[in-house]
């Protein structure tokens, strides 16, 4: 048995935060009487609340089951090894994706600074020069505007 | 021309690669604010 903060929002704007007793092997939620009576109590005057248990990160939603007792859907447990770091590089957290926009908008200045470079040295623009530092430049603004959506962090 | 062929490749790569880990982060983001 664990304990778990659990939040209770109804329609009209009150949040009850409380905790709970949780049994991760089964899901299994276990109230405490005084959350009950303010529940019953809300019902009386509300719609049905959104009811959520935090867990590891993960807001579970919790279930009023045909008995009574409530009951959340455990989620899956993290890989290990490798799979786990190419789990951490596929699914970033939203820092890890600013940190990524960050990295994309160096890689889009160095882009465009080769751009500069390349013509400033270039003797004569003919279609290779042109052809060469277009794509600089497409690849810098590309880069800049992939930055820029990662930057988003929504 | 073949340098910069492959200059436009990888940046695209790199930025599509990006584009894509950026995509599941806001997706997991979601599922675990919705609790799915």
């Amino acid at each position: 048995m664990k304990l778990a903060k659990v939040k209770v929002e109804y329609t009209g704007g009150t949040t009850i935060t409380e905790r709970v007793t949780l049994d991760p092997a089964t899901g299994q939620v276990l109230l405490p009487p005084r959350l009950r009576a303010l529940m019953e109590k809300m019902d009386e005057s509300e719609c049905s609340p959104a009811f959520g248990l935090e867990y590891k990160g993960f807001v579970l939603p919790v279930a009023v089951l045909a008995d009574g007792t409530y009951q959340v859907s455990m989620p899956a447990e993290p890989q290990s090894g490798i799979r786990q770091v190419l789990n951490a590089v596929a699914y970033p957290s939203k820092d890890q994706r600013q940190q990524n926009a960050r990295y994309l908008h160096t890689l889009s200045a160095a882009s465009l600074g080769g751009f500069v470079g390349y013509v400033h040295t270039s003797s004569s623009l003919d279609f290779q020069t042109i052809v060469g530092a277009t794509i600089l430049a497409v690849v810098g603004v590309l880069l800049w505007y992939v930055g820029f959506i990662g930057m988003k962090g929504d | 021309m073949g340098a910069s062929i492959v200059t436009l490749v990888l940046g695209v790569s790199i930025a599509a690669f990006f584009m894509w880990t950026n995509h599941n982060g806001q997706k997991r983001d979601r599922e675990r604010d919705w609790g799915k």
